[in-house]
């Protein structure tokens, strides 16, 4: 305890002294930060003064606070998008992903990760209270916006997080063209499984969540070469009267399977509106992609995200990462803006990265490699361009335990 | 079968003779016609009939090339509350399984009279049951009473471990520790038993792998069989042994992109394996029945409306599904007399335990094969005799000088021979590393039309080797040293990506990591060799002193043995 408020107050100082700073700098939009928080990050955080312990126990409603106050502490958010699950694992106790057990090995088939670390063992899903119910609500409490961050996966590359309800029903799983099924992830082209994610989404929604950031940047490896299902394969030949393309990288093909997922996304914004209360839906994406002729989220994800954009399917794009030029990093990367802005003016929110990860190799390592400026500099650089080109907020991609101390504490928004 | 003709119980048991090598959609009243007159006459419900048949003339049958497998339609064994799931049937008929009517899974015996009783196990679930031969019981226990931060602060010793009740009422702990013992089953001659196990996995990787206990010296240190699961994301579970204890059996996944597969191994000797069941499929629970001719599973196959229950006779490469009718089935296990299957299926909602009689069930194994494997053909070796100008070098001698020669960086345009089509293609490399870095650094790789090194060898910024492939969908396909690599040592490094999509990789001798990925893409004309670099990025800090590639598997990376090798006693 004497170390977290050792480490806070003096995170709180260098922030203060900064916030002095950058409001002065401030031009008129305040703008909303979006803090994606995943808990199982913080589960394995040893404590320095005592490394047979840990700082965060994610398991329990205390060690979540705990999270929530670090996290607020770094990065003063103004909206927390909290992980409400592992792939297809929900981290509550869902009735939809109930059975068979999510444990290893109580289901046999889950492969276990991390056998001697903690994120081998947290059972998130039988946690009590519920954690997101209990999360959401904190949140809400401290005059936060609460909301939950849903990666559009299944698997997050472990076998372990394959969802109970994929793994009972394999008729539904992904199928690549040599008809080989996979899964790790059942296919949107069949009704169940959209209505098993609706159901998914009311269990969400029933915890209070009220925004919902689908992250199509975390695919899970997932990608139209996984969607020679039946339903698709019929599909296909009724529209075109040919066979499927084999090469799932045409654009022509992933056009195709982008209708079914734009569908599925229809169905959630009906969802979302029928809601008594105003529920954001946003859409996460990256726009990193090196080459102009090639759409990475639709040719990777099956999105067409300026359709949802057109069509007011969505209240924001969040987009994960844009594809600045190394020689000119922060010109480049308000070129981008500028253009993403242009498109999406007027038609929904816009939220640009500060990211301390660097799974996109678009983050701030990238910037401080070829600027040699600090990472807060960076920071400071990204919201300036965010503030000019006028758009909506930030997106911290994701506050873990202290990756984000550098980060200039900004005027939130009201 | 069609489904529709399950439910018409009054016909003929014979009329379920299936098995689909070959699956042959075809209209599936016509062998049903000369039936008519003789059905209506045995039932009065003319409606429901006609209803049934209407269904099968839409619904495509599985036609049998061979008529080696019938069996009669399940008979529901298990009632009430909760699922009933993972069956082990005794030597006397008794029926272990476990019970989740409270919420945690408990062990329950169905007696072959008909009486149900509860089993005393320790508190928290207990999982997966298998009888000894002289009618002990052996299980798995889990009890989740801490989160995973309290259990490791605490430095529990209770993981999820192994138990022994004999046929007296006494329980006998057979492991300790913070870990997860699992699927255990005892060899016919009640003498080992087999379990999967996480135990030491730190050092190997994510995932679990084989062990085994003695049982007539429960005191003795248990045997790891570590290599049976080599790498992330690779993981095995339910092994089963064969009669006469020549062979196991054990279900295994390897890879992020990969489905559960059955493996079929000599119990002297475990490195020699095979895959069983294709890896379109999705098969695990292996058990093999009591004559040693056949392996029951759970499975599923494209095309599929659910999980079933597949019959594997190894020794003929041939495999069915069984009609069970409606819902999930899972689990199958042999009665004693090899006659009938137990199995759990959720037809009602809950899984329950049902019975089907085997009415017939006739081996028929395959003598030995040819295998028209693709020969060992080297394609280019790197050839620094004249470090100015490095070159490389193919079987025949012919030499291509590099384009490009650059602070170890060498480049060699359109070399030829890589053009290794859908075949085995290995890649050989002996390098050091000075210095890591925040990129990847390649240390050999090859560019070909439309693909950014479709195959290389490089460093990873977290410091381990990686092997990687593309899958026609440019997919970057990889395969990962455990771990992270050490500054200023010489590595040997040799892998092959497989045509049926398997990778493997060895590291200086050690026994190979494997991954079962897609296949690769299929490698025409190459456009760029490179070694020490991609060419514009990704440079080596460090040497690559060798390097080799080619077709087959090379001289240090056996190719593995086919299935019928495992059965035929002789090595290749």
């Amino acid at each position: 305890m004497d170390i977290m408020k050792h480490t806070f107050s003096t995170g709180l100082l260098t922030a203060l002294l900064a916030c002095n700073a950058v409001i002065a700098q401030q031009n008129s939009k305040p703008l909303e930060i979006l803090a994606l928080v995943d808990h199982y990050d913080f589960a394995g955080v040893r404590n320095p003064a005592d490394k047979t312990k840990f700082l965060f126990d994610s398991e329990t409603a205390e060690g979540c606070e705990k999270i929530l106050d670090h996290v607020v502490e770094q990065t003063n958010p103004t909206t927390i998008l909290w992980r409400p699950c592992s792939g297809s694992v929900m981290r509550y106790q869902s009735k939809e992903e109930s059975f068979p057990k999510t444990v290893a090995p109580i289901d046999k088939r889950r492969s276990i990760q991390n056998e001697s670390e903690i994120h081998g063992w947290v059972r998130y899903n039988e946690a009590e209270p519920d954690i997101i119910r209990h999360m959401l609500a904190v949140v809400k409490s401290r005059g936060l916006k609460p909301g939950v961050h849903w990666p559009f996966e299944e698997t997050h590359w472990m076998g372990w997080t394959f969802g109970a309800w994929n793994l009972e029903h394999p008729q539904y799983w992904g199928v690549d063209a040599s008809g080989t099924p996979w899964s790790g992830r059942t296919s949107l082209a069949y009704p169940e499984v959209v209505a098993h994610k609706l159901r998914i989404l009311d269990e969400l929604l029933v915890r209070g969540a009220e925004t919902i950031f689908i992250d199509t940047w975390r695919s899970g490896g997932w990608s139209p070469a996984y969607e020679y299902v039946a339903p698709e394969l019929k599909r296909w030949e009724e529209t075109f009267h040919t066979p499927p393309l084999k090469n799932a990288g045409d654009p022509k093909w992933c056009a195709f399977i982008a209708e079914t997922v734009h569908n599925y996304f229809k169905q959630m914004r009906a969802k979302l509106d029928a809601q008594p209360r105003k529920v954001r839906l946003l859409l996460g994406v990256s726009l990193a992609q090196d080459r102009p002729d090639y759409d990475d989220p639709l040719i990777t994800r099956g999105i067409d995200w300026k359709r949802f954009v057109n069509e007011g399917l969505i209240d924001g794009l969040v987009v994960m990462a844009v594809n600045w030029n190394r020689k000119d990093p922060f010109g480049s990367t308000q070129a981008n803006y500028r253009e993403i802005m242009d498109f999406c003016r007027g038609k929904c929110q816009v939220f640009f990265p500060v990211q301390a990860y660097n799974f996109t190799r678009k983050g701030l390592h990238e910037y401080q490699e070829i600027t040699k400026l600090t990472n807060r500099e960076i920071a400071q650089k990204l919201l300036d361009i965010t503030r000019d080109v006028q758009a909506d907020g930030v997106v911290l991609e994701c506050v873990d335990y202290r990756n984000y101390a550098f980060y200039p504490k900004v005027q939130p928004a009201d | 079968m069609t489904y529709a003709l399950r439910h018409l119980s009054w016909m003929p048991k014979r009329m379920f003779t299936i098995g689909f090598q070959q699956i042959i959609p075809f209209v599936s009243f016509v062998p049903f016609v000369p039936f008519v007159p003789f059905l209506c006459a045995m039932n009065q419900r003319h409606s429901f009939f006609f209803g049934c048949l209407a269904l099968c003339m839409l619904t495509p049958l599985h036609a049998a090339d061979v008529s080696w497998l019938q069996h009669t339609s399940p008979k529901q064994l298990t009632f009430g509350v909760g699922n009933d799931t993972e069956p082990a049937v005794a030597a006397n008929g008794d029926i272990a399984f476990q019970s989740d009517a409270d919420g945690f899974n408990r062990l329950k015996i169905l007696s072959s009279d008909g009486s149900l009783r509860n089993v005393a196990t320790p508190p928290g679930h207990a999982i997966h049951p298998a009888w000894t031969p002289d009618g002990n019981l052996v299980y798995a226990a889990i009890n989740p009473n801490q989160t995973s931060t309290q259990a490791i602060e605490s430095r529990s010793q209770d993981g999820c471990n192994l138990y022994l009740l004999s046929k007296e009422g006494i329980t006998t702990r057979l492991t300790t520790g913070h870990w997860r013992d699992f699927t255990p089953t005892v060899a016919p001659d009640g003498h080992t038993l087999w379990f999967a196990t996480s135990r030491n996995r730190a050092k190997i990787g994510d995932g679990s792998h084989l062990a085994m206990i003695n049982l007539q010296n429960i005191s003795a240190p248990v045997t790891e069989f570590a290599f049976t699961s080599g790498g992330n994301f690779d993981a095995i579970a339910s092994p089963t042994i064969s009669n006469d204890g020549k062979y196991i059996c054990w279900s295994q996944i390897k890879g992020t992109y990969s489905n559960w597969r059955l493996i079929v191994a000599r119990t002297s000797d475990l490195t020699k394996n095979a895959p069983l069941s294709d890896v379109n499929m999705s098969c695990y629970s292996p058990k093999w029945s009591p004559d040693g001719q056949f392996i029951a599973c759970t499975g599923y196959k494209n095309g599929d409306l659910g999980w079933g229950i597949y019959i594997f006779e190894p020794r003929a490469k041939r495999f069915t599904r069984l009609d069970t009718g409606s819902g999930n089935s899972k689990n199958p296990v042999w009665t004693p007399d090899g006659k009938a299957i137990v199995f759990e299926n959720n037809s009602s909602g809950l899984y329950k335990l049902y019975q089907i009689d085997l009415t017939e069930l006739v081996p028929n194994p395959l003598p030995p094969q040819q295998h028209d494997d693709v020969k060992p053909r080297l394609a280019q070796r790197l050839d620094l005799t004249n470090p100015q100008s490095p070159a490389i070098v193919n079987s025949d001698g012919e030499r291509i000088i590099a384009t490009t020669v650059k602070d170890g960086f060498y480049a060699f345009n359109k070399p030829p021979r890589l053009d290794f089509g859908d075949n085995t293609f290995y890649l050989k490399a002996t390098f050091i590393i000075r210095e890591f870095t925040k990129e990847s650094q390649v240390i050999c790789g090859c560019f070909y039309p439309g693909f950014y090194l479709a195959w290389q060898f490089h460093v990873t910024p977290d410091q381990k080797l990686a092997f990687a492939s593309r899958s026609p969908a440019k997919q970057y396909l990889g395969l990962f040293s455990i771990n992270k690599l050490q500054l200023n040592h010489e590595y040997h490094v040799v892998a092959v990506h497989e045509t049926n999509g398997t990778m493997r990789m060895s590291i200086d001798g050690q026994p190979p990591l494997v991954t079962q990925q897609t296949k690769s893409v299929t490698l025409g004309q190459a456009e760029k060799l490179v070694i020490g670099s991609s060419g514009g990025a990704f440079h080596l800090h460090g040497t690559v002193s060798a390097f080799e590639c080619g077709l087959g598997y090379p001289s240090n990376m056996p190719r593995p043995l086919h299935l019928d090798e495992i059965f035929n006693e002789q090595d290749h």
